[in-house]
């Protein structure tokens, strides 16, 4: 009855959703460059060149556009990033299976994810699901691996993620896709976007469907994955509005999202067991924004954010394959949020101060077996005031000297059923580069603080029953970086070295046989360095890129002696990442082909080689034909993802699929 | 320089990838005697294994299956039944039985108990009888220990967990996630549930005393610190109870002398009680010495033979454990590794 009753407990369909976080044991600033329509301002702006995809900031991180041959192929955001440096894609199965991130072996509960200025990670446990979203509705992804200086992403805690779904067409366009695939995929995108009325618009429709029946290998037995199939559609719309209002120019950028998912949810794979889990999963997402700049002055402009969410899951588990008592969950999270934040530009200053405010509301609902219905939920009320001063300076035509200063001051209200906590406290971050322009070298460093307060899933466990009643603390995060960037026409080398130390950590602690619950007793500290070379262009046509990742994530808490997890990697987190890129064009083709390397992962807190998981090289191979009659334009993509039929896991007992197609035609007008 | 970097970068890569997994030295000799321990692992994490210890020779093969059969025996291996020289593992996770050769360690075929199988104990009669409890079916399922078919099911209580046998009749503890209170009964000519016999609250643990009753462990509420479990007697012959020890502190696994010592497993330790006059000692050793981490002992069992007790720890039910031996005063004597979860501890004579 040993581990039954902990699985019972801990509730087990999907690590991440209801997760036990193990891999936990789990940059920069005014990203958004808008561009002022009706006058040229004074204030000082940050420049993405886009064919060399970094911006010039304090810290480390990268603007991804995407490309079209990407958005094309319709893939999964996780899949775009995952051979980038100090990246970790942790998937469960292919498409539209769950997909987290976590950066620089911090776990993904760690990195907050931002659309449009709202934070969009879930309350339960503070992941966001990236199969959520896919390549061909978003532009743009802004990575912060260190410190995030952005003032309106006040709440990140460490990582954070930027995914941009604006698009600026000066010309009207519409665009029809049709997508086939391996397993069953079928993928269907209307989208038009243009600009009208002083706006650039983007509606986009989209419908993807998979069987994702596929086969696999798994300790010698083969096994077809049953009940994984996905059906989801998406509408949204974002819109970028140049108005004038009292002759002042106003730019709004507005982001309204729908969508829904039914889904299977498959069962872990063991040996003689490859059945069908019998759980599905029904989810539905509605999130609105409004992002608004209004430039009061010459040199003050105005940053007003508003945000709705609505988030509702509904899990049916006939079979009580995720516990052995209940038979339903309904999950539903509302949470409102707004922001206000005033800029102040002179020569070297910019000078930014604004308050946050955001309400959650988290509700779980659970149909036990024998009829009962158990109810819990939490209400968070976040508020935080916010200074930052940034100073910049040139000593020559080709030296600038920029730095930050971020202060927070954080109030959260938590109200987990009955019980009510109530957490204050500051963050702050400081930051400074060096540039000289003429050599393209840049060097830059940054420290900064974060909290991270306890989930809904950790309140539940940790008040549970009489045994635990704990109050839970915060944990403490300490985020540091030093960095530098080397730049010319043909190429881009970047090499950082970081720190990611998270103190006071909650762990889940036995309180006795088959009972765990979470406490404040952990301490993780990742460290590494990352190695990066960009778009070597070894011809007109052909240019190749290469990094590698070197992740120290190790337990850092132990209670005794003979604990042998004590400066043991953290699970899942591979020591070495490696990854190649080969990029070809040609007139109206293109090739793409990447290979990325993880290094052994250990699935055990410590690293008992016996239960790890295989060294492993994923390619894929992308191919894309351009054609166009007038003014009709065709595309055609090939996609070949794990081009070798590779057989490997990215989390233990799930394994992934092996080769994969996926054929895209499009037609733009 | 550039096709250098890369090639250095292709050269890496293959050093990296060519580490294979370790193996412990595999027995030269075929096993004879030893003490085999069923490592339960994580559950969904395909990690169980059987660690298997020579007292004579203080050798530890902590991978006893994996190192011969070249995989992993499954998830969530629960529990082992020895009959003529082999082992027949439960292994809960994967829905099966194993059937492993005792003296190798090779694998000799499975018993393949369906979705939601879920072994938990088994019970073998003779080579053409053996039952499992399955956990998620609720029932006690029969197979044949040669042919390794299934034979029927026959349907108990909730959520059955341990099993034990007496004339011609078996005992299936009914746990009910905690909150059964009643053993069932079955008749093996019928092959049905001819009695329900009530008992404490959460009944897990079955075994025959030395008088040849049955003895029913039950654990309690686990999420009451104050919830209360105990020993329970039946006589098999008239189903009906006959005596019972209460105790506090969620009583568990134990194991039974021949001096009718019963050593057993709580949130303190272990306990011991002397049937003869119940005489009940709650910590009799204490759970830090068994587990400086978080207190907690796993597994029980005593070598009758060489007059040891050996103690299963988990750590933090997250890393391989240990097996601790103690002599029949509790005093501690030796340790030796296992795998994660060190769930339950045999001695295998031949």
């Amino acid at each position: 009855m040993k581990l039954k009753l902990i699985t019972l407990i801990i509730g087990n369909f999907v690590i991440e959703l209801f997760s036990i976080s193990n891999s936990s044991y789990r940059l920069h600033s005014s990203i958004f460059h808008f561009e002022d329509t009706s006058k040229i301002y004074s204030m000082s702006e940050i420049y993405i060149i886009d064919r060399l995809n970094y911006f010039d900031n304090l810290s480390s991180g990268f603007v991804k556009k995407i490309k079209l041959s990407e958005q094309l192929s319709s893939v999964s955001i996780g899949n775009l990033v995952s051979s980038r440096p100090g990246i970790f894609t942790k998937s469960y199965g292919s498409e539209g299976s769950l997909q987290t991130i976590s950066i620089r072996g911090s776990g993904s509960e760690y990195t907050s994810v931002f659309i449009n200025g709202i934070n969009y990670n879930n309350s339960l446990n503070g992941v966001f699901d990236f199969s959520k979203f896919s390549s061909d509705e978003i532009s743009e992804i802004i990575i912060k691996k260190s410190n995030d200086f952005e003032p309106i992403n006040n709440n990140s805690f460490g990582n954070s993620i930027e995914l941009n779904p604006f698009e600026k067409n000066d010309t009207s366009k519409s665009i029809f896709k049709f997508q086939i695939g391996s397993f069953g995929f079928r993928g269907f995108q209307l989208k038009t976007s243009g600009y009208e009325l002083n706006t650039y618009y983007k509606i986009n429709f989209s419908k993807k469907s998979a069987k994702n029946d596929y086969e696999y290998k798994f300790n010698d037995e083969t096994g077809i994955r049953h009940n994984a199939d996905v059906n989801q559609n998406s509408l949204s719309t974002a819109l970028i509005n140049n108005l004038n209002i009292f002759n002042r120019p106003v730019l709004i950028n507005s982001f309204l999202h729908f969508m829904d998912k039914q889904m299977g949810l498959p069962n872990f794979v063991s040996s003689n067991r490859h059945n069908n889990s019998g759980t599905r999963e029904r989810e539905k997402n509605f999130s609105s924004s409004i992002n608004s700049k209004v430039f009061l002055s010459d040199d003050i402009f105005m940053n007003v954010i508003l945000g709705y969410n609505n988030n509702q899951m509904k899990i049916d588990d006939p079979l009580l394959s995720i516990n052995l008592k209940t038979k339903e969950y309904l999950l539903k999270e509302n949470s409102i949020n707004s922001k206000l934040f005033f800029n102040h530009f002179t020569k070297n200053f910019v000078f930014t101060f604004g308050f946050s405010k955001s309400i959650e509301f988290f509700d779980k609902n659970e149909k036990r077996d024998d009829g009962y219905v158990n109810q819990e939920n939490l209400l968070r009320k976040n508020f935080s005031s916010n200074l930052k001063l940034s100073y910049d300076k040139k000593f020559a035509e080709n030296l600038i000297f920029k730095s930050s200063l971020f202060v927070s001051l954080n109030y959260v209200e938590n109200h987990f059923n009955s019980h009510n906590k109530i957490y204050k406290f500051p963050n702050f971050r400081f930051g400074s580069s060096i540039n000289v322009k003429s050599l393209g070298l840049s060097s830059y460093a940054n420290v900064g603080t974060g909290i991270r307060v306890p989930n809904f899933y950790e309140y539940s466990f940790s008040r549970l029953t009489s045994l635990t009643n704990r109050e839970l603390e915060p944990e403490n995060i300490l985020n540091y970086e030093i960095g530098t960037r080397y730049e010319n026409e043909n190429f881009l080398f970047e090499f950082t070295y970081f720190t990611f130390d998270v103190q006071n950590k909650i762990i889940w602690r036995p309180q006795r046989v088959a009972f765990f619950s979470p406490t404040n007793l952990g301490r993780i500290k990742s460290n590494g360095i990352e190695l990066n070379i960009e778009q070597i262009k070894l011809s007109n046509n052909f240019s190749i890129g290469a990094n590698y990742t070197f992740t120290n994530a190790l337990k850092k808490s132990r209670l005794t002696l003979n604990d042998q997890s004590y400066n043991k990697q953290l699970p899942y987190i591979p020591k070495h990442k490696a990854s190649l890129i080969f990029y070809y064009k040609l007139k109206s083709i293109e090739f793409e082909f990447s290979s990325t390397y993880y290094s052994r992962r250990f699935v055990t807190e410590d690293n008992d080689v016996l239960f790890s998981l295989d060294p492993v090289i994923i390619s894929n191979l992308s191919s894309t034909f351009y054609y166009s009659i007038n003014s009709y334009h065709f595309r055609l993509n090939l996609l070949i993802q794990n081009l070798f039929n590779t057989s490997y896991q990215l989390i233990q007992s799930f394994p992934m699929p092996g080769r994969e197609y996926r054929l895209t035609i499009q037609m733009e007008v | 320089m550039k096709f250098k970097i890369l090639f250095t970068l292709l050269i890496a890569s293959f050093i990296f990838y060519s580490c294979s997994k370790e193996n412990s030295t595999e027995p030269t000799n075929p096993v004879t005697k030893g003490v085999f321990v069923i490592n339960e692992g994580l559950y969904m994490q395909n990690n169980s294994e059987i660690t298997f210890y020579d007292p004579s020779t203080e050798q530890t093969i902590t991978n006893f299956y994996s190192q011969k059969n070249q995989r992993i025996i499954g998830d969530n291996a629960n529990s082992m039944y020895i009959f003529e020289n082999k082992g027949y593992v439960a292994v809960d996770g994967s829905n099966k039985i194993e059937v492993i050769d005792l003296q190798t360690g090779q694998s000799l075929g499975i018993i393949n108990l369906g979705q939601n199988g879920s072994p938990r104990e088994i019970f073998i009669l003779n080579s053409s009888r053996g039952f499992v409890t399955s956990f998620n079916k609720h029932s006690v399922i029969e197979f044949n220990p040669s042919t390794l078919s299934i034979v029927r099911e026959i349907p108990v209580g909730k959520y059955p967990e341990g099993i034990a046998y007496a004339n011609f009749k078996l005992f299936v503890a009914n746990s009910d996630l905690g909150n059964g209170n009643s053993i069932s009964v079955i008749d093996l000519n019928s092959n049905s549930v001819i009695r329900t016999i009530q008992v404490g609250r959460n009944p897990r643990f079955v075994s025959l005393s030395n008088d040849g009753r049955i003895l029913i462990g039950c654990s309690g509420d686990f999420f009451s610190a104050t919830s209360l479990g105990g020993y329970y007697f039946v006589d098999p012959n008239t189903l009906t109870k006959t005596d019972s020890i209460i105790l506090s502190h969620h009583p568990q696994d134990f194991a039974l002398t021949k001096d009718n010592l019963l050593y057993y497993i709580n949130d303190k330790g272990i306990g011991r009680i002397n049937l003869n006059n119940k005489n009940t000692d709650t910590v009799f050793i204490s759970g830090m010495t068994i587990n400086d981490m978080y207190g907690i002992a796993y597994s029980i069992a005593y070598d009758e033979i060489n007059q040891r007790l050996y103690v299963g720890n988990p750590k933090n039910f997250v890393q391989n454990g240990e097996v601790k031996i103690f002599d029949k005063n509790g005093n501690y004597l030796k340790k030796f590794e296992t795998k994660i979860n060190p769930g339950a501890i045999y001695f295998y004579r031949n």
